[in-house]
């Protein structure tokens, strides 16, 4: 009964109820669908970075790491390719070489990182052949006259060459000599990442051993792919267990098989990923915490109407925790219809805008700049529903707490002669 | 038998400032089955008086004995289950509760004694029948009139089966038709089930169907009527 009075009491005052409900119905829209947007654009953030730049994990020459020199290769590269992609939670591993040059187009010499990829095995990994934007033959043609080299078309454009123009590259050797040869341009990609775009060249893994005197068997860096990126840490324990005592190159000394997981390459992305959670209890806090003195304030006046009334109840034996839960009751079931609502709206505009997407394009070079995608996919997982739906009922709790402590603080005869 | 016993109750407002004695030093019984009107002009303590004896004010002196027990000392949470187990009240303005059908009103005061659903069910339809209101059981106050808003409060004061009903004003906002229907109701329920009745009230009508009447004047009994031992 004391439910039912409690639901009843909150439509004694419709409009007053309404603007309450309809504040709190906005609120928790725009909180919602503002950490949709937010979670969309870091999420694809971190699923860029993972499938362009770190990978669920990269392995290298702990020397390669600290030096950054192109000598420290992984010179058991293809052993440990293979035994990762016999495991189960592996999509996918790739060997590159990787070292820093020039890349020069007559326009001026660029500082690039140029990487050897073998295309059919960068493919399971990377989604870079996926970001081709224009491109005069597949990934890389093997039959022609100039090496073939894919850059950004950020790079492209810096560069000012386009397809099928060429580019010289120098490079130095893994004997340290001056290594120089002119590519082809076949194919401008674009990732979301522009700073990426603008340092990553791509040419065939062959041309690039060839060119710089490195064995075929060697890597400077073993990308890989796993099934669930939050759940590398065994893998890292087997690969580490199978070839951390192995020697990785025979010249030299103090080396070792260095493996970062994607927490490690990239921080931020980790960051990132805490930062996803946190965002909607900052977010729809705040505007919770807004709602609360709203609901307060209504509440108190709720009291202050029904003063009278609450003395009768008083009178003829209602119990003070009863009435207490009944003004509980009754701002918990304004502040919850109204959350529902929201909830149900969000999960609406959220739906929709998820599979249309949002059209960021006046900041796309501000968003690139930073790793992000211009064009946002909002989403929120049903979990951030249910956390959604706790804070409005804690809110309610709170937002209860002192209009009810003034309810049951009245005087029953006091309280009978207020008109 | 003496179902209120008062003895030398005082009631003093503003008793550091400018002292006001609502209810001086007054004595007073009440028996089973009254039909017992207190009287007396604005401001000479009638509704001070019942709600001392309805656990809702603490007087500043003297003892109220219901059934035996002084309840003067009794804690606030005591004294809301003496309110609910043993005493009825009707207000002047009826105190319905707005939400709630007529049914659902005089139910409700069951249902916070935990009585069965059956058991509800029956007695409010009961009361009901027995004020004239089983047709209107499923209409909400704002939809009644005066008088039988006055009617649904008599039926939820007697829902709980008290000891005795304390009826502030009952009749003054009614009409003299809901008046007389509403008192011969009251009447009725007293002769045939001797239910106690204390109304405080400067209504002549309702002077005239009370068996016994107290006056009073500046908190003290001026007169005392009909008094039945």
């Amino acid at each position: 009964m004391i439910l039912k009075i409690a639901w009843k009491n909150i439509w004694r005052n419709k409009l007053r109820s309404s603007v309450v409900l309809f504040a709190v119905t906005i609120g928790l829209v725009a909180g919602i669908f503002a950490v949709g947007v937010m979670r969309g654009a870091l999420l694809q953030r971190v699923d860029s970075a993972i499938h362009n730049e770190v990978s669920s994990m990269l392995l290298h020459n702990s020397a390669y790491l600290s030096n950054n020199e192109s000598i420290y290769t992984l010179s058991n590269a293809d052993t440990i390719l293979s035994f990762l992609q016999q495991q189960d939670e592996v999509v996918g591993a790739c060997k590159r070489l990787k070292v820093e040059a020039m890349i020069n187009s007559g326009r001026g010499p660029r500082g690039i990182i140029l990487n050897g990829i073998i295309p059919e095995e960068e493919r399971l990994v990377t989604r870079i052949a996926g970001s081709l934007v224009d491109s005069s033959s597949s990934y890389f043609d093997k039959d022609m006259r100039y090496t073939p080299i894919l850059l950004s078309s950020v790079l492209a454009e810096k560069l000012k060459v386009k397809i099928n123009s060429k580019v010289q590259v120098d490079a130095i050797s893994k004997s340290g000599n001056s290594a120089q040869d002119v590519f082809k341009v076949i194919g401008l990609y674009k990732t979301e990442n522009s700073l990426f775009d603008e340092m990553n060249a791509f040419i065939p893994y062959q041309n690039m051993a060839e060119l710089l005197e490195f064995q075929m068997s060697e890597a400077h860096e073993i990308a890989v792919l796993t099934k669930n990126i939050m759940e590398v840490d065994s893998l890292t324990y087997f690969i580490q267990k199978q070839f951390g005592e192995q020697a990785l190159s025979s010249e030299l000394s103090g080396e070792h098989l260095s493996i970062q997981t994607w927490k490690e390459s990239a921080p931020d992305l980790e960051i990132t990923t805490l930062y996803i959670d946190l965002m909607l209890y900052i977010f729809v806090g705040i505007i919770l915490l807004a709602l609360g003195f709203g609901i307060i304030n209504t509440m108190l006046m709720v009291i202050l109407e029904r003063t009278h009334e609450i003395g009768m109840l008083l009178s003829i034996g209602m119990t003070r925790l009863k009435i207490y839960m009944m003004v509980m009751l009754e701002t918990i079931l304004l502040s919850l219809t109204g959350g529902l609502a929201g909830i149900i709206i969000s999960h609406f505009i959220i739906s929709y805008y998820s599979n249309a997407g949002i059209n960021l394009d006046f900041a796309k070079e501000g968003f690139n700049a930073i790793g992000y995608s211009s064009f946002i996919y909002p989403t929120i997982d049903w979990l951030s529903y249910v956390q959604v739906t706790f804070m409005v009922i804690i809110t309610g709790i709170l937002s209860a707490l002192y209009p009810a402590w003034r309810a049951i603080r009245l005087n029953p005869s006091e309280a009978l002669r207020t008109e | 038998m003496k179902v209120i016993e008062i003895s030398n109750l005082n009631k003093i407002y503003n008793e550091t400032i400018i002292p006001v004695h609502a209810v001086n030093n007054l004595s007073l019984e009440i028996n089973e089955g009254e039909f017992t009107a207190i009287v007396g002009p604005s401001g000479c303590g009638k509704t001070t008086l019942l709600n001392m004896v309805g656990g809702l004010d603490k007087p500043s002196s003297g003892s109220i004995q219901i059934q035996g027990e002084d309840i003067t000392a009794y804690s606030a949470s005591r004294l809301t289950q003496l309110r609910l187990w043993n005493i009825g009240f009707v207000f002047q303005a009826y105190n319905l509760i707005p939400v709630l059908t007529a049914f659902e009103n005089v139910e409700f005061i069951m249902q916070l004694q935990n009585k069965s659903k059956s058991e509800r069910y029956e007695r409010t339809m009961e009361l009901l029948e027995a004020v004239g209101l089983k047709d209107k059981k499923d209409v909400r106050p704002s939809r009644l009139s005066g008088g039988q808003q006055q009617r649904v409060a008599v039926a939820r004061a007697l829902a709980s089966k008290p000891k005795f009903i304390l009826a502030d004003e009952p009749t003054a906002n009614l009409d003299s038709t809901s008046t007389e229907t509403l008192l011969n109701i009251m009447e009725e329920l007293n002769l045939k089930e001797n239910i106690t009745f204390i109304f405080s009230t400067h209504d002549k009508r309702v002077m005239d169907k009370a068996r016994r009447i107290i006056r009073l004047e500046d908190g003290r009994i001026i007169e005392d009527q009909g008094i039945i031992h």
